[in-house]
Order: structure tokens, then sequence, then C-alpha cells
């Protein structure tokens, strides 16, 4: 009888909620909160990566991924930002689709290093200021301040992008990577293309994502590997 | 043609920031000056100065830096005078007012009788704060351009000034075409480009035929050839949008948290922005109305002719908030009820501002302002934008500028890519990481003797082992001789390519028979 009256009434919640949802959706549309990708990332990322999130780049091909991730974005028109990674290749950068008119670059003097305070100061300022910010990770930063700058983060609905160790962030997001290259011989040849396995876990997704990528493929430009599936012709290591 | 009445404070950043009669202020956008007070144009600190020239022309210069939305708010003060006398007011930036001239001339006799009481009201309300600026100005002109051209020459003499009706071309001929920068808002770099074929003054390019100029600049130029001859009324292509395109949104109970209705207005303007975008239409003018619950109302007309993006938009609703709320509070805590969003010009969207996310220009405003944060904190040489120059070294191909000279467009690094491969470098893909210094490592071969390049580019023997890494494949050497004839410049490498059996590969020279790697494909 009790059971009844329950299952009646959950019913009820559950019709209910059926009418509220097409309008809350209304409200806030998925795009909104989420940064397009690289058509490459579709893999990983079929919606984009939520706005606010820190992802963390991780492996053999940490800084390529991080490049892929930050071309997206700036792509569709955001600004992107890249402190404290002094290794920073703007040609990868272009080659793996980043419009580097969008893209600002903050540099470490050589005769005088920043100091915690200046980093922590600076990141905010690029968090504040631009869609996707790429982090290296040769930067010792406290877990107060790390913690500050990813409150800052879901705040300002930007994404931030780490290259190597995450250190005192909680990343969202890590992206772990293993790579292949082929072209190179003994003595012959040259690095033409790369087979990179990639794979996404976090603590907001169920299950890791893995996803095979050309970066760059036989035409040169960074696609999924599913669009090719014939390996090319492995030159004799 | 519309006949517009246009009131102007020149400098008002600095009248918003504060600003004694007798002190030197300067407001800095972008680390350039935008406004400075009488004083310290006295000691010649001029509007587009960068902030060093300011300072080394006036050493005891105050400088404040642009805040829009504080700018705004303190404007309300006038918009609320001028809102007593003039029903429905038109504003762009903070400090100009626009509204139409026919309904206030009649009411209060007279198109200089307006202006005039005007500038007495306004001047009363800001009182001693205008000793800093000068004075207020307001001018009456028919189109847009000719009004604003008359207010500002208003503000200078001291006087309103009221351009008989058909008079705006006469009064626009003699004036420097820079005004239209200035004033009108174009870009400057077309209008430099006016100065340079000879076009000095207004009158000249209003002269020319517009399809001379359509064709020479585009829109451009035939928005430039409107304003010139005192015919713009509205936005070229500006057109009423269809009815029934106003959004509107009630709240009960009502709201009276500001930040609620500014996030509720949201997804308000996503609708708006989306309707339109849905017709290929940009709202250029838009209405905005809030009423609470007491029945007070505030409506405000926007304008901007590039276009409201929903940021833009929500900008344009908080500064209005803001401004009233202020008000609001010393007579009653009363809630909103309703906000309502009526764009009142729309035009075709030629993609100056793109995206329903927020806007380009939003993204590059906010970037540029960032820009400047981080050029305060670490330095201007710091911050920095990679500019596409070529080169056969991964690391000499792209050049460093400063971000302050690039960001949000302007005289920016080109960064085009390089539509054919450079002779010489290696080809695509390029290292993702580039060793700011050059690492030392030992390479051995198969006996463990440290395998060398003669000078003709001969390989002693094959290198098996990096850094006591096997090498799993490798290319090579590639030899670079650069600039021989320059004993300082000179360079005489081999470059090389490894790649080692954990996976990794690099980029490696030997120079004087050590090796380096210098990049890493990761």
């Amino acid at each position: 009888m009790v059971a009844a009256a329950r299952s009646s009434s959950s019913a009820d919640t559950r019709a209910r909620l059926a009418e509220l949802i097409p309008r809350l959706g209304a409200a806030a549309p998925a795009a909104e909160r989420t940064m397009p990708m690289h058509p490459a990332l579709d893999g990983l990322f079929p919606q984009g990566v939520v706005r606010g999130s820190t992802v963390a780049c991780v492996g053999a091909v940490a800084a390529s991924t991080a490049l892929l991730l930050l071309a997206g974005p700036v792509q569709a028109g955001s600004w992107g930002c890249v402190v404290g990674l002094p290794t920073f290749g703007p040609g990868a950068a272009a080659e793996a689709g980043v419009a580097l008119e969008r893209v600002v670059v903050v540099r470490e003097p050589a005769a005088a290093a920043f100091d915690e305070s200046t980093w922590a100061q600076a990141l905010a300022a690029g968090v504040d200021g631009f869609d996707i910010v790429v982090l290296g990770a040769g930067r010792h930063l406290r877990a107060a301040t790390a913690r500050r700058v990813q409150a800052r983060l879901q705040a300002r609905g930007a994404v931030l992008v780490l290259v190597g160790a995450a250190g005192a962030f909680t990343p969202d997001l890590q992206v772990t990577g293993r790579a292949d290259w082929h072209g190179l011989g003994a003595g012959h040849g040259y690095l033409r293309t790369r087979r990179v396995t990639l794979g996404l876990g976090g603590r907001r997704l169920p299950r890791d994502r893995h996803d095979t990528l050309w970066f760059p493929g036989p035409s040169g430009v960074v696609e999924r590997a599913g669009a090719h599936p014939s390996p090319l012709h492995r030159q004799a290591g | 043609m519309s006949r517009l009445v246009v009131l102007v404070c020149p400098q008002w950043p600095v009248v918003a920031a504060g600003c004694r009669a007798d002190e030197a202020v300067a407001v800095l956008h972008t680390n350039r000056v935008i406004a400075r007070s009488r004083a310290a144009a006295d000691a010649g600190v001029r509007v587009g100065q960068r902030r060093r020239d300011a300072q080394a022309r006036c050493p005891a210069l105050r400088l404040v830096v642009h805040d829009a939305s504080a700018e705004a708010r303190a404007f309300h003060r006038v918009v609320d005078t001028v809102a007593e006398m003039v029903p429905r007011l038109e504003l762009t930036v903070p400090g100009t007012l626009t509204f139409a001239a026919r309904g206030p001339s009649r009411y209060f006799g007279g198109d200089l009788a307006v202006a005039t009481l005007l500038v007495e009201r306004v001047e009363a309300v800001l009182g001693p704060s205008l000793a800093a600026i000068g004075r207020v100005g307001a001018g009456v002109a028919d189109g847009r351009f000719a009004a604003g051209v008359a207010a500002r020459l208003a503000a200078r003499a001291g006087q309103p000034e009221v351009v008989v009706p058909g008079g705006s071309g006469a009064l626009l001929a003699d004036l420097p075409v820079g005004l239209l920068a200035d004033v009108g808002g174009l870009d400057r770099a077309v209008v430099d480009l006016f100065h340079r074929l000879g076009l000095g003054r207004l009158g000249d390019v209003a002269a020319l035929a517009e399809a001379d100029l359509l064709a020479r600049f585009g829109p451009v130029g035939a928005v430039a050839r409107q304003m010139a001859a005192g015919l713009d009324d509205r936005p070229l292509g500006a057109v009423e949008p269809a009815p029934g395109s106003a959004v509107e949104q009630a709240f009960e109970p009502p709201v009276d948290h500001l930040d609620a209705v500014v996030f509720t207005a949201r997804s308000l303007a996503e609708r708006l922005v989306a309707v339109l975008a849905a017709d290929g239409r940009v709202c250029t003018q838009l209405a905005v109305t809030v009423v609470t619950e007491q029945g007070e109302r505030s409506e405000r007309v926007w304008s901007r002719p590039a276009g409201l993006g929903v940021a833009a938009v929500l900008e344009r609703i908080r500064w209005q908030l803001d401004g009233w709320a202020r008000r609001l509070d010393e007579h009653s805590a009363a809630g909103v009820v309703l906000v309502r969003l009526e764009p009142t010009e729309v035009r075709a969207d030629d993609g100056a501002q793109a995206g329903l996310w927020g806007g380009r220009s939003q993204a590059d405003e906010w970037a540029q302002r960032a820009v400047a944060r981080l050029a305060g904190l670490v330095g201007d040489e710091q911050v920095v934008m990679a500019d596409w120059r070529g080169g056969r070294l991964p690391a000499d191909q792209y050049r460093w500028v400063p971000a302050s000279l690039g960001a949000g467009g302007g005289a920016g690094p080109s960064s085009s890519a390089p539509a054919a491969p450079w002779v010489g470098a290696l080809p695509a893909p390029t290292p993702a990481s580039l060793y700011p210094e050059p690492v030392p490592v030992v390479v051995l071969d198969r006996h463990g003797r440290a395998v060398g390049v003669s000078a003709r580019g001969v390989l002693s023997s094959e290198p098996v082992q990096v850094q006591a890494e096997p090498i799993a494949a490798w290319a090579g050497p590639w030899p670079l001789d650069e600039r021989w004839w320059d004993p300082r410049g000179a360079r005489r490498l081999a470059r090389f390519q490894l790649l080692t059996a954990s996976g990794r590969a690099y980029l490696a020279t030997v120079e004087r028979q050590h090796w380096w790697l210098i990049a890493e494909y990761d």
C-alpha cells in the first residue's frame, strides 16, 4: 500500500521532471559551457572541454598535445596565453593549427627569475584575460596558489593546460600520450609522420577514453587515425 | 535625415577618475593615454601617447587605468540629469549622449535653447569636477557625425554650436579628415590612407563619388563619405528590425540583487542575439528597459556600430543597472520585475563581431587588457607574440615581438604561416619543444668511440648511443654553413634527427666537434 503510493508519487515526480528538462536545457546551452576543440580531438572530447577545467598533458607527447589543445579555442577566435614554458615552439604550434596572432607568451628574463608571487600574479592575469592558458611544469607554485588559480578558472570559464607534471594543481582531466614515429631509418629519411595514442582519464569521466591520431599525418595535417586506417609504409628501423 | 543633439563631456575618463582642478592626470588603456586633464595637457601630455612618453613630459603625472564600467557608472549622474529633460537617450560610450532634437526643441523653444539649457544643467551637476577638463559641449546638427563634431567644437569654444538645417556639409568641409577616426570611430588605418592620398579635409572626401570610394575601400569608404558629407543617419545598411523581435523576462518574485538580474539577462541576451543571427543580422542599437515593483522604469538606448554581441549587451545592462541601482537605493529597496531588450536598429552581420559565445571583439578586448596587465607585472619585453620571419633552424624561424604592439590588431605581428617551405630548413614536423640553451650530449658508436663529423660533412661512424640510451633510428648530417662572410655571426654545424629506443625524437647538432640537443619532438 505504502509502496504503491510511493511509486505513484515518484512517477509523478518523474513526469514533472520530464516536463522541466527541456526548459532547463534551453537556459544553459551546453555549447556555452564548453570550449571547441581541434577536430582531431573529437574522439577524446566529443563535446569540447568544459570551461573552468584543468587538463594535464603527460607522457612522451605532452608538449604537442598541449599545442593541439590550444589550437581549437584559438582557431575559434579565443585568445591563448603560454606561461612558464620556455621551450614553447611556435613552429610546431602553427603546424598544429594554432593561430599565433592570438597567442601571447610570457617569458622569464634570463637574468632575473620571477619569484612565486610574480608567477602567481602572471598566471592569475592570464586566466582573467585569456580563454586558454598553457602552463609549463617547471614552475613551483604553492598548493594554496594553485587552488586560488583553479577557483578563478572556474569563475572566469577559462581552461588551464598543464604541460608535464601537474605539480600543485589538481587536474580534472589527464591526457597521456605515446608516440610512434615513422619515416626515420638508419642514417636516411626524415621524421615524417607520427602515430600518437592518447588516453584521457580524470575524475569527471566515468571511464577512460582512448584514441589514435596521425600527428602529423602523411599530408602534414593532424587527424584521427580512423580517417586514415592504412599505416604508411614503415621504414625499417 | 534626423536632427540630433549630442552632448560631449571631453576627457570623461579623467572626470570619472576624480581629479582636482590643477592636477595632472592621464587615463591609460593598453599603455597609451586615452584621456588627460587640462593640467596634463599643458605639460605636453597628448592622447595617444605611450605611457613612458607621457611620464617623460610630465613626471608628476598621476596615471589611472581605464575602467569602462566605472566610467559608465560615473556618467549616470549626467544621464539622469538629461533624462529629466528628454525621455529617450542614446548612449554609445561614457561621456557622450545623443538624442533626437525635434521634440525637445519644440518644447524648450528652439535648438539653441535646448543646447544652452542642457549644458547649464549638466555643468551644474558635475560642478567642481569639471574644472579639470574645461567645458561640456553641446552640438546640434543634421547627421550623427556632424552633431558629434559640432559638440566637440562647442566644448572647445565654450558655447553650444547649432548648425543650421542642411548646413552640416558646409561645417565639415574645412575640418581635418582625422576627425573621422577621432569622432566617427572609423578605422585609423583608412583615415591615414586618406591623408596620404592627399585628402586632408573632410570636404575632399565628400567631393568624391561614392561608387569610387566603395570600389577602393569597400563599405568603410562609403561610410566615410556619408560621414564627411554630413549625411550619416545611422550605420550603413542599418535598418529597423522586424516588429516583435523584442525579448523580455518577467521576475516573480521580484529580484533585488543586481548580479541575479544580470545573470538572468544573459539568457535573454543570448536569445536576442541568436534570433537576429538566424537572420544573419546583428543589433547595432538596443533599448534596454528595466521596471521595478514600485513601477519605476529605466529606459536607455545603447548603440555600438560594431554590433552588440552577448557580452556587449550584458555589459550595457550592467552599466545601466549599476547607475540606476545606486540612485534607487536612496529611496527604496524595490526589486526588479521586468527586463526588456528591444533592438531598435539592426544591420546585416558582416562578421565584424563573430560568434555567439561572446563576440570576437570582446575576447580581443580582454586579451588586450590582460597584456597590459602582464606587461606591467613582468615587463613589456617579457610579454611577447611570435612573428614568422623564416630560418633554417627551428629557433630562428620566429622572432618575438612585444605583445603590447600587437594584441588586439593594429601594428602587430603578421604571423602569417609561410606559404612554401624555407630553403635549407628541415621538413615539417617542427619540434614542439625548443631548448632555450642547447644541451651538450655524448654520442657514441658501436665501439664506444665518440662520433664526429668531418669538415666535409662526413660521419666518422654510425651513432648507436646518445647519453647511454640506444638509438633506434637516425638521419643526417644535414650541414649548415650560415653567414660565413660575417666573422661574428658565422655558424657551421651539422644537423641530425635522433630517435631513441624509448621513442623520444630529438633534433641534434654537431658544432665544433661537440654534440648538442637543440630541440625535442615531444
